[in-house]
């Protein structure tokens, strides 16, 4: 038998574990916290991933992935109701899933060092792959000339099978074991430990195309490809374990500017005083539609981003569990996120009994990036919650405050329906009493852009 | 003129019109603003870095090299500790200190590159050990991660967990979890709190990131990356079992046949707890074969092979719990030499009143000599 001495580790010794406590203590029911929709009969241990059915299918399907060794596929139907439709399971936990780009199948990666294709139609699974560790990534990669699967493993190779043949198409060494992977013909992207980044070139086959210095500190946990309008693969955004997501561009025009990290699911982001509680990030996808971005993290939040503006759309209420995997349904209208035990605090605070749950959210407003059409640009993005950037947290509550007012002070602006330019004339002639109505709130708006500036300035605040 | 010991600490607020004297022609901002980056620079550094001009005390003085306001604290226990500041010896050599700390913003770009990474490794150790963040995580400042962490996803050691509890081994996996954590806990301390020896080695490491990892029997995944770039590696260090190089890209058309064994073990050549033996393994005299090792590449880390064995070989050695206080217990005693092994020349320099110049003993000065 296990005695609690042993167990303690993630508990009560210094350092690990003890900034945690507390945070999921209440042990009211919170699970659900911004009433969003319950999906039935939800896998009987954590959820690994999940993946919402590809556009080419009509209706919405959902598959989840699980540490209980399964694999389920839900239909979410228009009205919200999910119904379970079938799961396949495997002799170990699953890791990672995917679909095919016409729906018909799914693929599953396990611990059990298989992956298997799971036809839907007929309901039949088989064994499609082998490693000789257990896949952690698994993706279907649909070229003109070719389509295959790709999986990752820990046993630092990534193969791409073609489905009909018990051997790989073609095995590439990593020098690492996988941890993430995306793929985005003609990308693949494969983050491995000890911090690698790869990218894979995809076109006629498979090859290794460049290896990244990671711009992150520790360890890699999740990176999901973003497009440009063209819907061309051109970067990549990829979380650690330090709260903290890097938004790494392939080819960028200009790689200081454009590249930039910013801090994430940490605790009292304001308060300089007491050390931060930090939390992974769990997983990364973006919004098919608008490009813009979800985070998860083991603090039990969700997180929307838009990385072209650099500013936090929404953060969720916190959730009494971990959020350990997250997707978006093809037309970008449905956020699935799971919630359940991500192992970040070790296996003391694994309770098997504690339920888990896949909550369904409406995406199609809170994704949408904020209108730019605004006195400045720059200023107004700021109005969800604050623009990413490091900086002291002290100065950042206060530009925070500032940010607020500027925001209101626009919206006022706005209501009067000034133009920018009639905006502009004010500032030019802000001595002259230009007139009477939207003067006094103009002038305010003015200084408190200035102090902004400032502020910024002071913060050293730039693309990292 | 006085030296300013306001500016000294970087909060002069009289800046250029101070009446005191702020060496260094009061570039550095005149105190206040500009002044923490200068002032918490280490000294001893520098110094070090620019050969030091026999100033000698360099190895001892402060051998808590942190980037916080403790160095004063430490300063003034110093033995005989004249005044608030490092000089000793007469006033020329006292500015000549006082340039010293404030120099790394002018001179020496490779050593004050170090002394930032320092800095930022010091204070991301501290984040790391009060944060609550996952603890089985590779870090790097610099492209090439610092060694001696052990990288392991929560996945990893949830199939672990898995594993064991299905084959009845769940003590198992809580000694091996337990050990990790120690192990990370005392190298957290090791970097947080770093003396002359630890801190020559991680300077040695982060300018030269191949050559150092061969030290740390865990730096194993540091391989894994430089392995393309640079095969000669695997013939340096060999003991280690780096003998089947990977190639880049293999086209391997091997069977699909599945591996045998029951386990996934994490015992894999190149993965960080390899020799040990990882999970499994009951025994922890399992993890006395990465010490080994280390003492026979120490040496190449250019630090004294004694030394190099105390500052890192502990956290590896030692196993089960008893392992943090150990390492974090031993490191003060490098501090101090034993009054036996100096010369009766170190002993008198160190039972004298003032130093000589020039006879500045290198090393330690002994614990019961100390004034404090």
């Amino acid at each position: 038998m296990l005695t609690t001495s042993n167990m303690s580790l993630f508990g009560t010794t210094s350092g690990f574990g003890t900034a945690g406590t507390g945070v999921f203590a209440n042990t009211a029911d919170n699970h659900n916290p911004m009433k969003d929709v319950e999906v039935t009969s939800p896998p009987d241990d954590s959820i690994s991933c999940l993946a919402f059915s590809p556009p080419s299918m009509p209706g919405n399907f959902l598959i989840g992935g699980s540490w209980a060794n399964d694999v389920r596929c839900w239909e979410v139907q228009d009205n919200g109701q999910t119904v379970p439709k079938a799961q396949q399971t495997h002799t170990g936990p699953v890791l990672d899933v995917c679909w095919s780009d016409d729906g018909s199948k799914v693929f599953t990666a396990s611990c059990d060092k298989t992956a298997k294709m799971w036809d839907l139609n007929s309901n039949q699974a088989m064994q499609i792959a082998q490693h000789d560790g257990p896949i952690r990534t698994i993706h279907w990669i649909k070229a003109p000339n070719y389509s295959c699967i790709m999986t990752g493993s820990w046993d630092k190779t990534l193969k791409f099978w073609d489905t009909r043949s018990p051997n790989p198409m073609m095995s590439l060494q990593m020098p690492e074991r996988a941890y993430s992977a995306d793929v985005v013909y003609p990308m693949a992207v494969v983050a491995t430990a000890d911090r690698g980044l790869i990218v894979y070139q995809l076109e006629n086959q498979p090859s290794e195309f460049r290896r990244i210095e990671s711009p992150l500190k520790h360890q890699h946990r999740c990176l999901a490809i973003f497009k440009d309008k063209q819907s061309k693969p051109t970067g990549f955004a990829l979380g650690s374990i330090e709260g903290r997501v890097a938004i790494h561009y392939i080819n960028p025009p200009n790689p200081a500017k454009d590249n930039f990290t910013f801090k994430c699911h940490r605790s009292n982001g304001t308060n300089t005083a007491t050390p931060q509680d930090i939390y992974a990030v769990n997983a990364i996808s973006f919004h098919p539609v608008h490009g813009t971005l979800a985070t998860v993290g083991s603090d039990g939040r969700f997180s929307f981003w838009d990385k072209d503006a650099r500013t936090k759309l929404k953060t969720s209420e916190q959730l009494d569990q971990a959020i350990t995997a997250c997707s978006f349904n093809s037309n970008g209208n449905i956020f699935a996120y799971a919630s359940s035990y991500d192992w970040s605090k070790g296996h003391e605070y694994y309770n098997p009994q504690k339920k888990n749950y896949i909550l369904l959210r409406n995406a199609a407003e809170e994704l949408k990036p904020r209108n730019k059409k605004c006195l400045r640009p720059s200023a107004v993005a700021i109005a969800g919650g604050g623009r990413i950037y490091r900086g002291a947290l002290s100065a950042y509550a206060l530009l925070e405050r500032v940010d607020k007012r500027l925001v209101e002070l626009q919206l006022k602006a706005q209501g009067v329906n000034q133009s920018e330019a009639e905006i502009k004339l004010f500032y030019k002639n802000g001595k002259d009493e230009h007139s009477a109505g939207g003067e006094q709130p103009e002038k305010e708006l003015k200084k408190l852009v200035a102090e902004e500036g400032q502020l910024k300035r002071a913060l050293g605040m730039k693309n990292d | 003129m006085t030296v300013c010991s306001f500016f000294l600490q970087g909060r002069c607020r009289y800046g250029e019109k101070c009446w005191n004297e702020h060496p260094r022609g009061g570039g550095g901002g005149g105190g206040g603003g500009g002044g923490y980056g200068s002032y918490s620079r280490p000294p001893a550094q520098s110094s070090s870095n620019r050969g030091g001009g026999g100033f000698g005390n360099r190895v001892w003085v402060n051998p808590s090299q942190r980037s916080s306001g403790r160095d004063y604290v430490q300063s003034s226990a110093f033995p005989k500790g004249g005044g608030s500041d490092w000089g000793r010896g007469g006033g020329e050599e006292r500015n000549f200190s006082a340039q010293n700390r404030y120099s790394g913003l002018n001179s020496n770009s490779q050593g004050d590159d170090n002394d930032k990474h320092v800095e930022t490794i010091c204070k991301d150790m501290e984040a790391w050990e009060s944060s609550g963040q996952w603890p089985f995580s590779c870090y790097a400042t610099t492209p090439a991660s610092i060694s001696g962490f052990t990288e392991l996803s929560p996945e990893e050691l949830r199939l672990e967990y898995y594993t064991s509890r299905s084959n009845g081994g769940l003590q198992n996996y809580a000694n091996s979890v337990q050990l990790l954590a120690s192990q990370w806990r005392s190298r957290v301390q090791e970097l947080k709190n770093l003396n002359s020896t630890t801190r020559a080695a991680l300077i040695a490491e982060l300018n030269n990131p191949q050559s150092a990892s061969q030290g740390f029997p865990s730096a194993g995944s540091i391989f894994g990356t430089d392995f393309g770039a640079d095969g000669s590696q695997a013939a340096v260090s060999g003991p280690t079992g780096f003998g089947s190089a990977p190639t880049a890209a293999s086209f391997s058309f091997s069977s699909g046949s599945a591996p045998t064994s029951a386990s996934f073990s994490f015992t894999n050549p190149s993965s960080t707890f390899a020799a040990p033996g990882g999970f499994g393994v009951p025994a922890p005299g399992g993890f006395g074969v990465p010490a080994a090792d280390f003492s026979f590449s120490a040496p190449g880390l250019g630090v004294s092979p004694e030394t190099g064995v105390g500052s890192f070989g502990l956290p590896v050695s030692g196993a089960g719990p008893a392992v943090v206080g150990g390492a974090v217990g031993s490191a003060p005693d490098k501090l101090f030499t034993p009054q036996g092994e100096l010369t009766s020349e170190e002993l008198k320099e160190f039972a004298g009143k003032r130093f000589t110049l020039g006879q500045v003993p290198l090393r330690p000065p002994p614990a019961d000599l100390l004034v404090v």
